[in-house]
């Protein structure tokens, strides 16, 4: 599962909604943020920029996520889909005189 | 004037919820557990021993026990009757006005829950839910039906708890978070065309809801959808003109959206909104021709089957 392709359309959403995903397994699974730096080998500061969508998703952090938290691979094309939405409809906004706002 | 006088007005947190407990019966032996506390912490606390033991997050618990928002415990603003028939019927029960005429199937609002759940977390979703005084449990099957009017105050609660037009906008989109992997949006799934797309919705739109009337004209070019929703089959609804045109804004975007399940771009419908003493009518045209440049939809979903 390639990161760079699930965050084509809009990078910075995909981290917030990523972080969003990352806090949410890792609170089910009763682990904090200092456990989970332990497991990741990721500095807590790291867990707690890329839970609020600020760190830079690489091939390698993204990895090291989806193995340790185990992260569903079917949400994260949800998460990637959701990004390509918000990008159809911004594009439409602009194209599409018409749609009423 | 003496009951009056005599009556204690509860005013810490602590009181509040003991004032609580003893309005809507719990019984003392579940007490514990609706607050999350052990019996003799419970014990302790409801003795007057321990009052601090009645943290925020004894309040929250006890909102989640009986699916509604914590404000209103505190606040004394909540249903009572509501609260009662989720003790002793279970957490399936939702309100009155949920609970009447009950056209729509929960698949039509589900995508929504599992969109707030990924991008504003558990968290969030399961407020939006309490303050519907609505178990997220209901959700565990989708052929559940439910009131129309369960949908317009959750697109009225989200607007009201911080959703841009844009993000209410885009829920319109995303019928696939849990479509897609169902025996219906197989369906839409293997629909090559817009033709066969909007075949299948015709076919299957009795599935989404039955409060609307549909009326599909489709030929190769185009698909004409009338759909008219008559006051009189709905004696429950007292919406405003606010609330109404959310709803039927929604519904434009959605009727564009079906051939994303189909892994083709969606399309606006024109839309045609009447207003009528005896109801509302809306008419949606899809012209198939009108597809966005292949430029804007360039995601081939197909390589994302199997990870």
């Amino acid at each position: 599962m390639d990161v760079e392709y699930l965050s084509q359309f809009n990078k910075r959403l995909f981290k917030k909604f990523l972080g969003v995903y990352v806090q949410q397994r890792r609170i089910q699974l009763e682990l904090t943020t200092e456990q989970l730096s332990e497991i990741t080998q990721l500095s807590e500061k790291e867990i707690k920029l890329i839970e609020v969508g600020r760190h830079q998703i690489t091939h390698q952090i993204f990895d090291t996520l989806r193995v340790c938290l185990e992260l569903d691979p079917n949400e994260l094309i949800n998460i990637g889909k959701i990004t390509q939405v918000q990008n159809i409809m911004n594009l439409y906004k602009e194209i599409d005189e018409h749609y009423p706002r | 004037m003496s009951i009056i006088l005599d009556r204690v007005i509860p005013v810490t947190k602590s009181e509040k919820i003991k004032h609580f407990i003893k309005d809507v019966g719990l019984p003392l032996n579940q007490a514990p557990e609706a607050l999350g506390m052990t019996a003799s912490d419970f014990m302790a606390w409801w003795s007057g021993f321990n009052p601090k033991a009645m943290r925020t997050q004894q309040v929250i618990q006890l909102g989640q026990f009986f699916n509604i928002h914590e404000d209103d415990i505190l606040s004394g603003t909540y249903d009572k009757e509501f609260v009662r028939s989720v003790l002793f019927l279970g957490v399936e029960a939702v309100p009155e006005r949920y609970s009447q005429y009950q056209f729509s199937f929960l698949r039509s609002s589900a995508h929504i829950i599992k969109f707030l759940t990924l991008t504003r977390g558990q968290h969030f979703s399961d407020m939006i839910m309490r303050k519907m005084n609505v178990s997220p449990l209901i959700y565990s099957s989708f052929d559940n039906k439910i009131s129309l009017n369960y949908f317009v105050d959750l697109l009225e609660i989200l607007a009201s708890n911080g959703l841009k037009q844009d993000e209410l906008d885009n829920l319109a989109c995303v019928l696939f978070l849990t479509l897609s992997r169902t025996a219906l949006g197989q369906k839409f799934k293997a629909a090559k065309t817009y033709f066969d797309c909007y075949s299948v919705l015709a076919e299957n739109v009795h599935l989404f809801d039955t409060n609307f009337n549909y009326k599909f004209d489709l030929d190769r070019s185009q698909v004409r959808i009338e759909t008219s929703l008559v006051y009189e089959n709905h004696p429950h609804l007292n919406w405003s003109l606010a609330r109404m045109d959310r709803l039927m804004r929604y519904r434009q975007i959605m009727m564009g959206w079906f051939p994303f399940l189909s892994k083709l771009p969606p399309i606006y419908p024109e839309n045609v909104l009447k207003h009528t003493v005896t109801g509302v009518e809306a008419s949606y045209v899809i012209k198939f021709t009108d597809y966005v440049p292949s430029q804007l939809f360039s995601l081939p979903t197909a390589r994302f089957s199997q990870s």
